[in-house]
């Protein structure tokens, strides 16, 4: 490629320089190793608006997508004779808007929408079996009559500036034993001539949990919890076809972080669980893109360290590789493995609670484990001139999850019986306006 | 524990810091970069969905992420 230092006529180098010009708007415009972490801290409550871009868009984006979550039964040899094996299901449904905003230059508007219907048995909680020589942990679930719908709605405002953006977003998430409004702020700038991205942000979340049947199963009838998180990260481009990024979560929660549905027992029968009041954790997060131009695809390799004041430490690896086919479409097989260590006050049961114990639980998500997960997307696009220069794309993926005692970091003696596996499903369609 | 969440915070600085230090890429040379690919957050749709799905399922904070919205119980 030309570089306009080595010209030496006036010509020339205003040739060079328009094509400059050209390639920065190229760079930072669709560039989103600049735009990096836009989608990080306003994805409170998971509610990410696409990291499409460093400048507002001129059309209206709409992205739709549906998609269906099943969970595996319990295994008859992990649960409790005669109980029910069903676990939980859920349809989803995302709707995703972005659009200029009217009377202002340089601002854009996201909109989330959410909807889910989730059925099914969850597990409620472990006891010893005491038919087996070795210690065994048998699992009891709730019947599958549980249902509930959720929807989460969420808005996003971002102004774009020279070497930079800003964005405020607020939302609503809302079931029926459950209410949480939230809003966070984030912005990024720019530096060493856009190879170097700084991103700040900060999250606040106010929930409101009145638990179904609390009478009936002595839980709780209402309560509350806040939660902040802050966030700064750095990524930088370290060649033509490689970036590599950082970045530090911090997230400090206060309230009932107690799941209300959930229960210990020990000798004297079954009660409800107990957690602290308080938690801190912290993320590590490292990522790194390279492009391979001799087949045309990119590798993406991600990993998060956590640690929290519960001592549970995680720690997750994400491969992905994408490779394009063709000029219209994509394929993306993925590849996931987490584990994590347990909380302090986790026991996969309990022969006997003193009094004096505060806190207390057998819920396998604060046991030890491992999980592995795989997938594939495949993604297909063009656009139809005739109709606007209208942009569309389809795509459809598939991921597997599963999780086991056996595959955690450290050793597990007994494994908690409620570990889950599931698949998913999703499929979605994109166009302009 | 504190002293391991202050051994992450100065691992994490020491990262950020060693990555600053890169040399840099002229904008002529960045056309790859705009990739969707190359970029930090996957599908926005995507993300949404794996962040809600984990947070429900595991207890770790993934990065970036205040964690998901909703109960996430059962």
């Amino acid at each position: 490629m030309m570089r306009p230092d080595g010209l030496h006529n006036r010509a020339a180098r205003r040739r060079a320089d328009k094509l400059r010009r050209r390639l920065e708007r190229v760079a930072s415009s669709g560039g989103s190793s600049l735009a990096a972490l836009t989608t990080s801290v306003l994805s409170l409550p998971g509610l990410a608006g696409n990291a499409r871009a460093d400048a507002p868009v001129d059309r209206v984006y709409l992205d739709i997508s549906g998609s269906y979550y099943k969970e595996d039964n319990i295994s008859p040899s992990e649960v409790q004779p005669g109980s029910n094996r069903e676990r939980y299901e859920i349809q989803m449904y995302q709707l995703h808007a972005k659009t200029p905003a009217p009377f202002f230059k340089n601002v854009d508007l996201d909109f989330d929408v959410v909807y889910e219907s989730m059925s099914g048995g969850s597990p409620w909680w472990v006891e010893r079996d005491t038919t087996s020589p070795s210690p065994k942990a048998i699992q009891v679930m709730s019947e599958p009559t549980i249902k509930d719908q959720r929807t989460d709605v969420r808005v996003a405002v971002n102004r774009y500036l020279e070497d930079g953006r800003f964005s405020g977003a607020g939302g609503a998430s809302w079931e029926n034993d459950y209410l949480a409004g939230y809003f966070g702020f984030d912005g990024e700038k720019h530096f060493n001539d856009k190879n170097t991205t700084a991103s700040l942000g900060f999250t606040a979340s106010f929930d409101t949990i009145t638990p179904t049947d609390w009478e009936e199963f002595g839980r709780v009838e209402e309560e509350e919890k806040w939660t902040f998180t802050l966030f700064g990260g750095v990524s930088q481009i370290l060649s033509k076809v490689s970036a590599i990024q950082a970045s530090l979560t911090y997230k400090y929660s206060s309230g009932y972080l107690t799941d209300p549905y959930k229960r210990v027992a020990d000798r004297s029968g079954a009660r409800p669980e107990a957690r602290p009041e308080k938690r801190n954790q912290v993320t590590l997060g490292l990522g790194y893109r390279r492009h391979f131009r001799s087949v045309t695809g990119t590798l993406q390799l991600d990993y998060a360290f956590n640690v929290d004041t519960w001592d549970i430490n995680a720690h997750t690896f994400d491969l992905r590789w994408y490779q394009d086919l063709w000029s219209w479409g994509r394929v993306i097989p993925t590849f996931r493995y987490f584990s994590q260590s347990q909380a302090d006050f986790y026991a996969v049961f309990f022969d006997f609670i003193p009094d004096e114990r505060q806190y207390y639980s057998s819920d396998y998500r604060l046991s030890p484990f491992g999980a592995l997960s795989y997938g594939l997307r495949l993604e297909g696009g063009g656009v139809i001139e005739s109709w606007g220069d209208l942009e569309w794309s389809l795509f459809g993926s598939y991921m597997r999850y599963m999780s086991d005692g056996d595959w955690a970091l450290g050793d597990v003696l007994v494994a908690n019986p409620g570990l889950v596996n599931f698949h998913l499903f999703s499929a979605g369609i994109s166009g302009n306006f | 524990v504190s002293r391991r969440i202050s051994a992450c915070l100065l691992s994490g600085l020491a990262v950020l810091l060693l990555a600053t230090g890169c040399a840099g890429v002229k904008p002529w040379e960045r056309e790859l970069h705009a990739r969707d690919d190359m970029g930090w957050g996957t599908n926005g749709q995507e993300a949404q969905r794996m962040s809600h799905i984990f947070f429900s399922k595991e207890a770790a904070m993934p990065a970036g992420s205040g964690g998901g919205g909703g109960c996430g119980c059962n």
